[in-house]
């Protein structure tokens, strides 16, 4: 026992001192005939690389530094190799040779991360899509799900709002795959176990896999159908004997992407303002008077009568930083990563701010020969600060004032701020956003996000080994939502309080809840490989346990005499409180046999067989298997005899398989009766009042995904890879809730019902250059673009429904929109009076004019009615692309990536579309654009005040449709990397500062304030306007010891 | 022998951990259904809920929103919990509007589909321990449904009349006629007034009562009498409306008009028949934000002009120039309005500035659907048409509350009376959903036609079309029915 604790203790003082002596490594300097150093395209040295004298057996490695001695005389040819890169002949000139290894495009070698293992590339017969964590890395941004935008074809990530710490990022693995509650999500896998990529530190990724098809997910069951993610940290293999410490730190400025061009002019404002009211017949009390609009025009007191610009107050820079420092190594037979991570990052949007933290080991041990073991452990804990009623109530509020007042009345000479109300009674306005923010009425959200997990392999016999892994992830989130401090808000002009500040409440709700997750898998594998590679045979089978339970407590005072942000502060007079507990349980048996023959002709098998408890005993259990096959054409004699130089690789694949969707209520089959509607009998207690509210259905089963894929890999003219996958994904029995009506009042049970299809094509295209010789020796590049575009139909429906412009019938893409279509304004009375009558309405000149489409009878009946709404397409972009180009030379790199949506239309409505929406201003644009009787071929309706006229104007109808195509130069980086001659002197591995730009620049016709990057796949989201997304400069480093 | 050792360890470790017991989750926070129906306290804690499903809002404490159909306030174009209800008073009416179209319709079924739910399990239920107040509870079940009904009934005219739970097969019904609605109704109303003890609603502590249940079938019975001319059509239900208020006893008038509709005076009043009640913090509205605070509706000056000089109702029912003083309080500033008219009926009395409502505001006013000053005026009313005697006096008991001078015993034609009667009711009921039933049920909602509300509101014109006579169906609920459900005419 002794001797193992001081092994332990010396372990830990080693790894202790190394990280103290930082990157006093030892070189030894030695003399020969010749040295060199061998270094990959980006001037990285590369270790381990095999030197070999041609026509002999003398050779040698590379070291920790790249380099190399060898005897040899001048005129001897090396041979340069390793692994992944391609193989170099140099002829010895001189004593001192540098060498640069070029990456082979068509690497035999490269593994690719799948389920429960790794496979070689060119084996894979599924649809898998790789990046590496470095790649991720290039973007400035906070949240990792952001990063991988554009990193495959066939994965879409969409983020629609910029908040700190709560972009609400999307992820879709090829569309929108179902449209129950089940949810469209992919699984999210890190170092196989369930995680959240929001709080993942970057810095850890090693690489990400995308699972896409049904082939390679199905090992995953029940939880893959919309296709699995898989995220492996580093762990410092590979690095030699050596540890490397390394900073990088980002400074970024943010800025809104956009931002609505109103009217924040007083005079103007009231002028339109007027004309709005007029319009919509309000009642003539609400006017500015002349003497009103005289007093802002040209004011001699401008504090009084202020033009006041709520936006340009309450939107800001932001700077934020991000640093992280890693230790990575390998001691004797141990290998390690370690890394600390933070983010600090204030919104544009006073207010808003988020910071965490993020602390993460991953280690892997050789004990002996035959047995391995590891451990990942990571930590996260995010700081999030919001305004209280959420950004997006921020923001609108913030556009729904008046420039007629300041936030706060001028200064009466008390020193005491005093918010104001509004200026004028018959204005209208939102909460004072400014007020809300300065008396501190925040969310506060404390995220703690802990990831551990513990493995082991034994190497039970040649070829036979037995993986186990046991992970715990712990949850918690405490959330305190502070409002207890009562502000009265004062009229402006006047200074006589007018009202409370509107805080959506009083008191603090102080709420925990924390999630508990535990996974357990272990598997057996076997390989086997005759002599010569005839017969490559591959067989693993493993079981897995995951449980999960979570618990809520919440509790709640209304009165605070001191700003004591916690519940015992309050008085108990008013107080209430909640708690809950969840679980759920899955159990699964799974299994994969790979078999290649003369490693030309693959076949796979996949299955797995789950059990969950969210669906009854009778039906619980799912088997949902796979088969692909792979056939490597280029490895075929034949092909191999027509010589053909240009085509270098050709994979063809196919796969079909079937997969599972659980993701559904937890209880849904249990009758459950809901309590607390409790009712004051006597008015001095409450009696507790039960009553059924939902209906149960104990015959639920799974929601299946089947998958066909059919692509192929090829690798031409020794750089230019294609990928091309056609895919048809049907998801049947779609666990979704009944129809119900008003009549049946309670929630309607789950059923298996519908069926949805998604078509598509992914193509991948993809070059690697690099230049040899001339004066542009050394200069390597690439470029590439992915190209997506999936087809979505609702094959099984029932009857078709219609809600909020949308509807869900058979045959036509889920959601489809269906509306009035809008043909332009009325031009004057005799348009109106010569046009088909609409509804009831009063329709006036400026009004919009709908088009006769239909009738009773089917046919059009002169009469504008709901018979005249039509399906208008555009739900879902006809495709998606992106296109990432990149050069390095000298030190120097760079690279760029757009990204652009082609086809998709979104509805968009309220503030920035609707003139004086809540009293916001108008609009620069509508202004000029708006129809009049002076302008009667004005685009946009005549000015109405706050509604658009109501009715007649808003319902659902094409004029709110507006084309979100758009191309978004994603990221833009330019770095230099200081040479290594230089930065070895003062012990640095590797120097490199950089630029990096995210969303410079957007190319669309969306309307000026909206942001087209959205996630489209809600119907309700038909706001136009969004808390900005950010457009980002940074500056950061990249340092290495 | 070591490895073997160390796998076979590390094969019993594992075996030990795979409990099947993780796919047996039952709900950790929920009572199962299965457990329930079980007991009489089972049923009491279900009839409670039924209670509680009444508090929807426009079951409830949405009630003065319902004086914006009429002739008595305006409320604010878009605030939302006026429920749309200025298009509706402009006879602007489209199936799709969202607002009090929508929401009655959907939150009176909701209501209903608890309160089914409860009588078909009261029906199968067999133990005994509930045999005494087994009709009772019946009794105050079918009350509540009733009084759903009576909503729909004058709202919409033609629903369907659903009395047993649904299931996802049957829930697509059809609507039925007028007749069948209004006889469904008052049946059901007979069968409460039958099952149900006679006790007064102090006494009852807040359940329903006998007394409850007559004074809504006559509310129901006087909706149905008058023809389409305003005259009296059916003098015999008239006649059993004025019996069953007449047999209604135990109730008096409270000594102050406000105090009824004031929470600290609620539980003690002798003059509230049936309310929905509501207790802070747990059971609450936001009645005082919606209405105090935001002021979303504006008593109009067509009512203001009503009122007798020197009712003293006047000034518990409406503040003028947005400032109000409530007794023994200073003058309060309220949130600035169109015509500086505010509805103060209901209010928490707020005696200093800086004691204002706000969203904070966990509201708990009961809210009174029946009372004896109402109730009085409507057996006035019956009596009158009936050419009974001791018309006057019912109706000089209101008044003399009010500070106002009794009408003469003698002397006065039928015609004077009722429209002294109708006068009274006006001034004395409003914002709690009586005028619009009286001026549906008088014919006279044809006033609206060209009315000027209030010479602040030039431009508001309200507007009234007999074709529209019932609100339309929701929209949603046509689409969703493929024709079974058909929506009414002129729609």
């Amino acid at each position: 026992m002794k001797n193992k604790t001081d092994y332990l203790w010396s372990f830990m003082q080693r790894l202790v001192l190394m990280a103290l002596f930082l990157g006093l490594g030892l070189g030894v300097q030695a003399q020969t005939s010749v040295t060199g150093t061998i270094t990959d395209t980006s001037g990285e040295t590369m270790i381990g690389v095999s030197v070999m004298l041609k026509g002999t057996s003398t050779g040698t490695i590379t070291d920790i530094d790249g380099r190399f001695q060898i005897a040899a005389k001048q005129g001897d040819i090396l041979a340069v190799s390793y692994i992944g890169y391609k193989t170099q002949e140099v002829k010895v000139t001189g004593t001192l040779l540098k060498i640069v290894l070029q990456e082979d495009a068509q690497n035999l070698e490269e593994v690719v991360v799948v389920g429960y293992g790794t496979q070689k590339k060119v084996n894979l017969t599924g649809a898998v899509s790789a990046v590496g964590g470095e790649e991720l890395s290039k973007r400035p941004v906070a949240n990792t799900s952001t990063m991988l935008q554009g990193q495959m074809p066939g994965l879409r990530v969409t983020s629609d709002r910029g908040i700190p710490g709560d972009e609400n990022v999307q992820i879709r693995v090829r569309g929108q795959g179902t449209y129950s509650s089940a949810g469209s999500n992919p699984l999210i896998l890190i170092n196989g176990v369930e995680g959240d990529l929001a709080t993942l530190d970057p810095n850890m990724i090693e690489s990400v896999s995308v699972l896409k098809d049904a082939a390679s997910a199905s090992i995953y069951g029940s939880r893959a159908a919309n296709g699995v993610i898989l995220i492996t940290t580093k762990n410092g293999s590979g690095m030699k004997e050596k540890v490397s410490v390394a900073y990088n730190g980002n400074y970024a400025v943010h800025t809104p992407t956009t931002l609505l061009d109103l009217v924040w002019d007083s005079p103007t404002y009231m002028k339109y303002f007027n004309m709005a009211k007029d319009n919509s017949g309000a009642p003539a009390t609400d006017r500015y008077s002349q003497e009103m609009i005289d007093a802002y025009t040209n004011p001699s007191d401008k504090e009084r009568y202020p033009s006041f610009d709520w936006i340009d107050y309450m939107f800001n820079p932001a700077f934020v930083q991000q640093h992280n420092l890693s230790v990575a190594g390998t001691v004797g037979k141990t290998s390690y990563n370690a890394s600390l991570s933070m983010v600090k990052q204030p919104g544009t949007m006073k207010g808003q701010t988020y910071e965490r933290y993020n602390a993460a080991l991953d280690l892997k041990s050789e004990i002996n020969s035959w047995i391995k073991f590891g451990m990942y452990f990571a930590g996260s804990r995010g700081y999030r600060q919001q305004t209280r009623q959420g950004d997006t109530d921020a923001y609108l509020s913030t556009i729904s004032q008046a420039p007629t007042y300041m936030p706060w009345l001028p200064d009466d000479g008390s020193g005491i701020r005093k918010y104001t109300y509004k200026a004028y009674q018959f204005e209208g306005n939102n909460k004072n956003m400014v007020g809300i923010i300065e008396t501190e009425n925040f969310k506060k959200y404390v995220n703690t996000d802990v990831n551990a997990q513990a493995w082991l392999e034994l190497n039970l016999a040649k070829g036979l080994s037995w993986y186990s892994k046991g992970a715990i992830r712990y949850k918690q989130n405490h959330e305190k939502d502070w409002r207890a401090q009562v502000t009265p808000v004062y009229w402006y002009h006047t200074g006589e309080s007018a009202n409370n500040l509107n805080t959506g409440g009083t008191g603090l709700d102080s709420d925990m809840d924390y999630s508990t997750y535990l996974n357990f898998y272990t598997y057996l594998k076997y390989d086997w490989t005759s002599k010569l590679h005839n017969h490559d045979f591959s067989l693993m089978a493993g079981y897995n346990l995951e449980s999960y339970r979570y618990d809520k407590v919440g509790a709640y005072r209304q009165f605070y005499d001191f700003p004591l942000h916690e519940i015992d502060g309050g008085t108990a007079s008013v107080q209430t409180n909640e708690g809950k507990s969840e679980e759920w349980g899955l159990m699964s048996v799974f299994f994969r046999a790979n078999y290649a023959f003369k490693q030309r002709y693959l076949l796979e098998v996949n299955a797995r067989y789950d059990g969950t408890s969210r669906i009854a005993k009778a039906s619980r259990w799912g088997l949902f298997p796979s088969f692909s096959l792979g056939w490597r054409i280029t490895e075929e004699s034949w092909m191999k005899n027509l010589n053909w130089n240009w085509l270098n690789n050709l994979k063809l694949r196919g796969s079909y398989g079937v997969l599972g969707n659980q993701n559904i209520d937890l209880y849904s089959y249990y009758a459950v009766l809901s309590t607390g509607k409790d009712y004051s009998f006597d008015n001095s207690e409450l009696t507790s009042g039960v009553a059924q509210t939902k209906f149960s259905n104990v015959n639920l089963k799974w929601e299946t995904t089947a998958i066909g894929d059919f692509g192929f890999d090829a690798t031409l003219f020794n750089g230019l890879n294609v990928t091309f996958d056609w895919y048809k994904k049907k998801t049947y029995d779609i666990l979704r809730k009944a129809q119900g009506n008003n009549l049946l009042a309670l929630d309607a049970p789950y059923i298996n019902s519908g069926e949805m299809v998604n078509k598509g094509v992914e193509i991948g295209l993809s070059y690697n250059g690099y230049i040899n010789n001339g004066k542009m020796k050394g200069f390597s590049y690439n470029a590439g673009v992915f190209f997506d575009r999936s087809r979505n139909e609702l094959t099984k429906y029932g009857s078709d429904y219609i809600a909020n412009g949308t509807i869900c019938r058979e045959g036509l893409p889920y959601e489809s929109f269906y509306m009035l279509e809008a043909i332009g304004i009325f031009k004057d009375e005799e348009d109106v009076a010569s046009s088909p009558k609409q509804y009831n309405d009063n329709t006036l000149p400026g009004d919009i004019k709908f088009k006769d489409i239909s009738g009773k009878d089917g046919k059009p009946d002169g009469v504008i009615d709901d018979y005249d709404r039509t399906v208008i397409d555009g739900r879902f972009p006809d495709f998606e692309y992106t296109i990432n180009l990149g050069a390095a030379w000298k030190g120097f790199d760079f690279s760029l990536m757009g990204q652009g949506v082609q086809g998709v239309k979104h509805y968009a409505k309220d503030w920035g579309i609707h003139p004086f929406k809540q009293g916001s201003p108008i609009s620069w644009d509508y202004i000029e654009n708006m129809w009049t009787e002076e302008n009667p071929n004005g685009k946009y309706p005549r000015l109405y005040y706050d509604n658009m006229g109501g009715t007649k104007n808003t319902r659902a109808n094409s004029f709110f449709l507006y084309n979100g195509s758009y191309f978004r130069l994603k990221n833009l980086t330019l770095g230099y990397t200081v040479p290594q001659e230089l930065t070895r002197k003062v012990k640095i591995e590797k120097l490199r500062v950089y630029f990096s730009g995210d969303n410079l620049l957007t190319i669309t016709k969306f309307p000026q304030g909206g942001d087209p990057e959205r996630n489209y796949t809600s119907k309700d989201n038909t706001r136009l306007v969004y808390y900005p997304q950010n457009r980002i400069v940074s500056f950061g480093v990249n340092l290495q010891f | 022998m070591k490895k073997i050792a160390y796998i076979s360890l590390l094969i019993g470790t594992l075996t030990l951990n795979s409990c099947s017991g993780i796919l047996d989750t039952p709900p950790t926070s929920t009572p199962s259904e299965d457990v329930f129906w079980q007991s009489k306290a089972d049923f009491e804690s279900a009839l409670a809920a039924c209670y509680q499903g009444m508090q929807e809002e426009t079951l409830s404490w949405i009630i003065p929103t319902f004086d914006c159909l009429t002739d008595n306030a305006y409320g604010n174009q878009g605030s939302s919990k006026v429920y749309n209800a200025d298009m509706i008073q402009a006879d602007n009416i489209d199936p799709s509007t969202t607002g009090l179209i929508a929401n009655i319709y959907k939150e009176a079924y909701k209501a209903i589909a608890r309160l089914n739910l409860f009588l078909d399990q009261l029906n199968k239920y067999q133990g005994g321990d509930i045999a005494s107040v087994r009709n009772q509870m019946e009794g105050e079940a079918l009350f509540l449904r009733s009084y759903c009904y009576y909503l729909l009934y004058m709202f919409y005219g033609e629903v369907p009349y659903i009395d047993k739970p649904l299931t996802l097969e049957t829930q697509n019904a059809p609507k039925n006629t007028l007749d069948e609605v209004y006889t469904n109704l008052t049946r059901d109303l007979q069968a409460a007034i039958t099952k149900m003890d006679d006790k007064t609603y102090k006494a009852a502590k807040g359940h329903a009562t006998q007394g409850a249940a007559k004074a809504l079938k006559a509310r129901v019975l006087m909706f149905h009498a008058y023809g389409d001319d305003g005259k009296v059509a059916h003098k015999d239900e008239v006649e059993e409306a004025y019996i069953l208020l007449n047999t209604i006893t135990g109730y008096s008038l409270d000594e102050n008009y406000a105090d009824i509709f004031r929470p600290a005076n609620q539980e003690s009043s002798d003059e509230i028949v049936f309310s929905i009640k509501f207790l802070a913090p747990n059971s609450y509205h936001s009645f005082d934000n919606s209405y105090g605070n935001y002021g979303m509706l504006n008593p109009v000056e067509d009512l203001v002009k009503e009122y007798e000089e020197g009712d003293n109702r006047m000034v518990q029912t409406i503040a003028f120039n947005d400032k109000y003083q409530w007794e023994g309080g200073e003058v309060i500033n309220l949130t600035k309005s169109s015509n500086g008219k505010r509805m103060m009926k209901w209010l928490r009395p707020v005696l200093k500035q800086s004691d204002y409502w706000n969203q904070t505001e966990r509201s708990e006013q009961d809210i009174v659907i029946l009372r004896w000053g109402e109730l009085l005026l409507l057996k006035a009313e019956a009596a009158n048409e009936l050419d009974m005697a001791g018309v006057a006096d019912m109706v000089n008991l209101v008044r003399e509350r009010a500070g106002l001078d009794a009408l003469p015993e003698e002397g006065v034609s039928k015609e004077q009376m009722r429209e002294a009667i109708r006068h009274e009711r006006r001034v004395e009921t409003p914002f709690e959903l009586i005028r619009y039933y009286d001026m549906k049920r008088w014919k006279i909602m044809d006033k609206l036609n060209g009315l000027v509300l209030d010479p602040l509101y030039p431009n508001i014109i309200p507007a009234w079309s007999k074709k529209h006579e019932y609100l339309p169906l929701p929209q949603g609920q046509i689409d969703f029915s493929n024709g079974v459900l058909v929506q009414n005419p002129n729609y």
